[in-house]
């Protein structure tokens, strides 16, 4: 024995499941071999004990021709009968005390043996030679040797000599007990389930002789028999079992004497054989259910048929021995056969279910490498992430890095998303457990989660990202007072303050009214806009278009949450003129709202093209919540087919894909040489017009509008090549016109938008402007975090502050084109810049970094590599310098060494990039 | 550690004649890789976490993936019966490779897998190894070649003396 295979496997040890039967004990190996079943008698006790066992059968061969009555009577009236009941309880004794066995055997402790190796036909077909003896002899009984002494002297005298032969020429008990003993079938049919093993005493050491050995593992050897891959080492067993029951009733009920002539005797015999054999396979192909217990089932059977004669015939043996009738005791032989064999087939029905569960391996078996052992560990580290929604407890497992809402969405689960980056607030959910897994908010985060008001466990889906461990999160957040401040007006409020007035409520007035009520306890907040919705969010209204939901889950914030922060809000309000002299702002409903500070956020409009027929019925932009719902009606009333957008910016290609998913027609006239032009690159923007393409949206480039004809309503697009382009629905995204009318109106400097400084001022005192409307050194930018940021510092300087806006990191997310896109930074490399392109084209995914005098100032990511684009993000704000090697990483397109560069948090090294 | 079905019971201290040509133990996939080198192919593999019990591959389901088990333990399902049960026919921890076969052929799993514990797997497509051939090709070209190797070696098996499908089915 190795020392290896003395130890449980680790099959064995890691199965802490309960099976079925008795035999294994807590802690004990499924299967155990001779060497760990407990021993009873010493070696040297057998070895007398079969010295005995060889003399007794010398001397029965020596009665058999002395005194055949005598001595067939003690063979086939009691050692016969006793045999299968010995097999049936316990086999090994009968391995361990057989004095064929124990003749086989003396070469081998007499140093004689030959010790070969059997031929390989020996090897194969040793159970068939032991088949066809043993029906042969067993049958031969009723012609020949139950009438016969010297016959049967004659049998036993060659069958061990035979023995004897098989044990000097081969090794172990290859050349007789495990080979082609006529009794080794019945042995194993029925030794298959012991109760009660003793353990081989002859093997001393094991020379591994034989497959699937007896004496090896007496509780598995016939399981690994029948379980055999080939199909030749398992049918003759299969054929042994499938054999018995009718022979064993043939005999029986056909030896009587005298009856039939001895030809019709074996006549019939074998149709009593043949009749059991094809019963066997006729419930194997039948019966599937029972099929796999057939080979312990007929074997049962067998013996209760032997033992419903044999009880008769050992009770008339016993009143031969010694004078006393018994006949009764027949019943209590049959009685105590049946009730063992029920429970030995119970127990074999366990022992192959454990058989079949514990072979180890399975399919065969690959392993990684011993080196892969830690890689492995750490790689499951890494990926050690799951999301679960509470309630209901739904699961999604991620990468690290995922963000919440994606992780949601993946999920299947009904969430808002806006901005996508922490400003906007659609998508806030309650971490019920694991916060200590998601990256920390920053600073918009947690600017919004103020903003919101709910508990502290808040967080905005899109930001979280889930580093480690398992994050529960519920989609609605709780309600509480929000942890942290968030930002807010650092210097003193200015006290003589008693009215501010916010015209807007877009997210820049919204943002400038908490942020003046943070900064200011009680001055008067009066916000007036023009939209008959609380704030709302704005990316999201291309869903108006398509969906059937309306205005639910838009809403950013509740209706209450004006009045909570003391602010009053005039929504469906126009205001329709300025006063800075009188600081006066007059409504359209006849109202006059004074104010010591004004700021204005009135935002921007969706720009109409100055061409001919703009405004007709059929022509829109695409700006407000109202403008998704015209549509969508306009759609529906006309039964409009086909669309044409203007504009292949950011605005279009979104409104585009909501048109196509609305069921029209949808064709993009775009004026440059590629989509999306200003803030993403040609190859950028050729990989989105492939996609568009494929999701049948027609884009022209080149192209653009030139007049809109058609009568009560638009019927087509004149294009400026002088095509006509037939269409139901105009849709302007050419960009945003700053409402700044009512400004210029009141005397304040006016450009394309509000004139501001970098303190947000106007060119008149007190009056401040944020958001869209603005126009800062020549720029509208018309991002939501930007409209955040001014908003913020507009409202700190009304409030008395002396705040600066920072220049701002332009990010572009473009959302609902079924395709994950995003900008940061600077998009156009400049003559002596750096440009690393990493593209996949197997899949949707390109990455593009700029690089200004080596350092980062640009990322474009196409494509879902969240992680990259958050690296990219903390990279570019940091201004990173990327050394060579770092350069090299990112080209070979990992773009970790960008978070391990910007250290943008210890969680994020080493994370995969996917 | 598992050995190939059938020995395992009878681990005899020495050879038993005729079972020279059994599988050996485990095939061990790129023996002499490094763990710098594992880092890398498991950098292009994604990672799947399965609870216990959860079904990780559906027998006759979609093929075209390797896996890798990262942590915690698997078992094989033998193919649903006549009565449409599947069988535990095997398992696997951390450090065994399934789907090999269906990776090549891209034919749908032969077996369904089902997780014993929690466990993570690595799933490599072939896109992924792909990825992995285009940034190292020399390790791909090593990874590729060693598959190559085992099933090689498994074929030659099979035609020496049919192994079952998978272990326990029916004789």
């Amino acid at each position: 024995m190795t020392a290896a295979a003395r130890e449980p496997s680790a099959i064995g040890r890691a199965g802490q499941r309960v099976f079925l039967g008795p035999i294994r004990g807590p802690g004990q190996p499924a299967f155990r071999d001779y060497t760990e079943l407990p021993r009873r008698l010493p070696v040297s006790a057998w070895r007398a004990v079969r010295v005995v066992s060889a003399a007794t059968y010398v001397a029965l061969v020596a009665g058999l021709f002395i005194s055949p009555a005598g001595a067939l009577f003690a063979f086939f009236k009691i050692i016969v009968p006793l045999l299968p009941i010995v097999f049936f309880v316990a086999p090994g004794l009968w391995r361990n005390m057989c004095p064929l066995a124990a003749v086989n055997q003396a070469p081998r402790v007499l140093g004689f043996t030959r010790a070969l190796s059997p031929p390989g036909w020996m090897r194969r077909s040793g159970f068939v030679i032991a088949l066809v003896l043993f029906f042969g002899i067993a049958s031969a009984r009723i012609a020949v040797f139950n009438a016969s002494g010297r016959a049967t002297g004659i049998l036993l005298a060659a069958t061990i000599a035979t023995a004897f032969a098989g044990g000097v020429l081969f090794k172990g008990k290859s050349g007789w007990c495990s080979s082609i003993c006529p009794l080794l079938p019945l042995q194993r049919a029925y030794g298959q389930t012991p109760f009660v093993t003793v353990p081989n005493s002859h093997c001393q050491p094991c020379v591994g002789c034989t497959k699937n050995c007896y004496d090896f593992k007496p509780q598995v050897a016939y399981q690994a028999d029948l379980h055999d891959a080939d199909s030749g080492w398992v049918a003759p067993r299969r054929l042994f079992a499938a054999a018995l029951p009718g022979f064993v009733l043939g005999f029986f009920t056909l030896a009587a004497p005298g009856k039939l002539g001895t030809a019709h005797v074996y006549e019939r015999l074998a149709l009593y054989f043949l009749a059991g054999i094809a019963s066997f396979y006729l419930l194997d192909a039948l019966v599937p259910a029972i099929s796999p217990m057939l080979t312990a089932l007929y074997p049962a059977i067998a013996i209760n048929i032997f033992y419903w004669y044999a009880g008769v015939v050992l009770a008339d043996s016993f009143r031969t021995v010694t004078g006393a009738a018994i006949p009764w005791a027949r019943w209590p032989i049959r009685g105590i056969v049946l009730a063992l064999t029920l429970s030995w087939v119970s127990r074999t029905y366990a022992a192959r279910r454990r058989f079949e569960h514990e072979v180890p391996g399975g399919p065969p078996l690959v392993r990684v490498g011993r080196a892969a052992t830690r890689a492995l560990a750490t790689r499951a580290m890494r990926s050690a992430v799951q999301v679960r929604f509470a309630p209901g407890d739904s699961a999604v497992d991620a990468e690290v890095g995922t963000s919440l809402l994606e992780a949601a969405e993946r999920a299947g689960h009904k969430i808002e998303a806006g901005c996508r980056m922490g400003v906007c607030g659609a998508d806030p959910v309650a971490v019920v457990s694991g916060t200590e897994g998601l990256t920390p908010p920053n600073e918009d985060e947690l600017n919004t989660l103020r903003r919101l008001g709910h508990a502290a466990n808040t967080r905005m889906a899109c930001c979280a990202r889930v580093m480690a461990g398992s994050v529960t999160v519920a989609l609605t957040p709780e309600p509480g007072e929000p942890a942290g401040a968030g930002r807010r007006p650092a210097a003193p409020y200015d006290r003589s303050l008693t009215s501010v007035v916010v015209i807007g409520n877009g997210i820049a007035g919204v943002t400038a009214a908490d942020f003046l009520r943070r900064g200011h306890p009680d001055c008067e907040i009066h916000l007036v806009g023009s939209e008959a919705h609380v704030l709302y969010n704005r990316m999201g209204i291309y869903r108006l278009v398509y969906g059937r939901s309306a205005m639910r889950g838009l809403y950013l914030l509740a209706e209450s949450w004006y009045d909570e922060h003391g602010i009053t809000a005039w929504l469906n309000t126009f205001a329709t003129q300025i006063d800075t002299s009188a600081r006066r702002v007059r409504l359209g409903t006849g109202e006059v709202l004074r104010y010591d500070r004004l700021i204005l956020a009135m935002g921007g409009s969706g720009a109409s093209p100055a061409i001919e027929g703009s405004g007709m019925p059929g022509s829109f932009v695409l700006r407000e919540a109202a403008d998704a719902m015209a549509i969508r009606s306009f759609a529906q009333r006309h039964g409009a087919r086909q669309a044409t957008v203007a504009g292949g910016g950011v605005l279009g290609i979104e409104a585009a894909c909501a048109l196509n998913e609305l069921g029209l027609r949808v064709t993009v006239l775009e004026r440059a040489a590629h989509l999306l032009a200003g803030r993403f690159d040609e190859r950028c923007g050729e990989l989105v017009h492939a996609h568009l393409g494929q999701m049948g949206i027609d884009i022209r480039l080149g192209e653009e509008a030139a007049g809109l004809q058609g009568g009560d309503r638009v019927s087509a697009v004149a294009l400026r090549g002088g095509a006509l382009l037939p269409c139901d629905i105009f849709l302007a995204a050419v960009g945003i016109q700053p409402r700044a009318g009512l400004a210029a109106a009141a005397g304040i400097a006016v450009n394309r938008g509000v004139l501001v400084d970098e303190r947000m001022r106007t060119g008149v005192p007190d009056v401040f402007a944020a958001g869209d409307v603005a126009e800062h050194k020549g720029q509208v930018p018309g991002l939501w975090p930007t409209a955040v940021r001014q908003a913020e510092v507009a409202a700190a300087n009304a409030l008395g502050g002396d705040e600066t806006m920072t220049a701002d990191l332009p990010t572009t997310i473009v959302k609902g084109i079924g395709l994950e896109l995003a900008s940061v930074g600077q998009p156009a490399p400049g003559p002596a810049d750096e440009v690393i392109v990493v593209e996949d084209p197997g899949a949707p995914s390109y990455r593009r970094l700029v690089l200004a005098a080596s350092r980062l100032a640009g990322a474009t990511v196409l494509g879902h590599h969240p992680l990259d684009l958050a690296a990219a993000t903390a990279a570019i704000r940091q201004r990173l310098v990327l050394d060579e090697a770092a350069r090299a990483a990112a080209r070979a397109g990992d773009w970790s060494v960008l978070a391990r560069r910007a250290n943008v948090a210890a969680d994020l090294d080493g994370a995969r990039v996917s | 550690m598992a050995r190939d079905h059938g020995m395992s019971f009878f681990d005899y201290p020495v050879a038993v004649p005729g079972d020279a040509d059994r599988a050996p133990a485990a095939e061990v996939l790129l023996p002499d890789a490094s763990e710098a080198d594992w880092t890398t192919i498991l950098e292009f593999t994604r990672a799947r976490r399965f609870s216990a019990g959860q079904i990780v591959l559906d027998a006759g389901g979609p093929g075209g993936s390797l896996y890798l088990v990262l942590e915690g333990a698997i078992e094989i399902l033998a193919p649903p019966g006549r009565f449409g049960r599947s069988r535990p026919a095997g398992r696997l921890e951390a450090g065994s490779m399934v789907g090999e076969v269906s990776f090549f052929d891209g034919e749908s799993r032969s077996m369904g897998v089902r997780a014993v514990t929690a466990a993570a797997l690595a799933e490599m497509s072939h896109g992924d190894f792909e990825s992995l051939f285009a940034a190292h090709p020399d390790l791909g070209r090593r990874l590729l070649m060693d598959l190559g190797r085992i099933l090689a070696g498994r074929l030659r098996r099979a035609e020496a003396g049919g192994r079952p499908a998978y272990p326990g089915a029916r004789p």
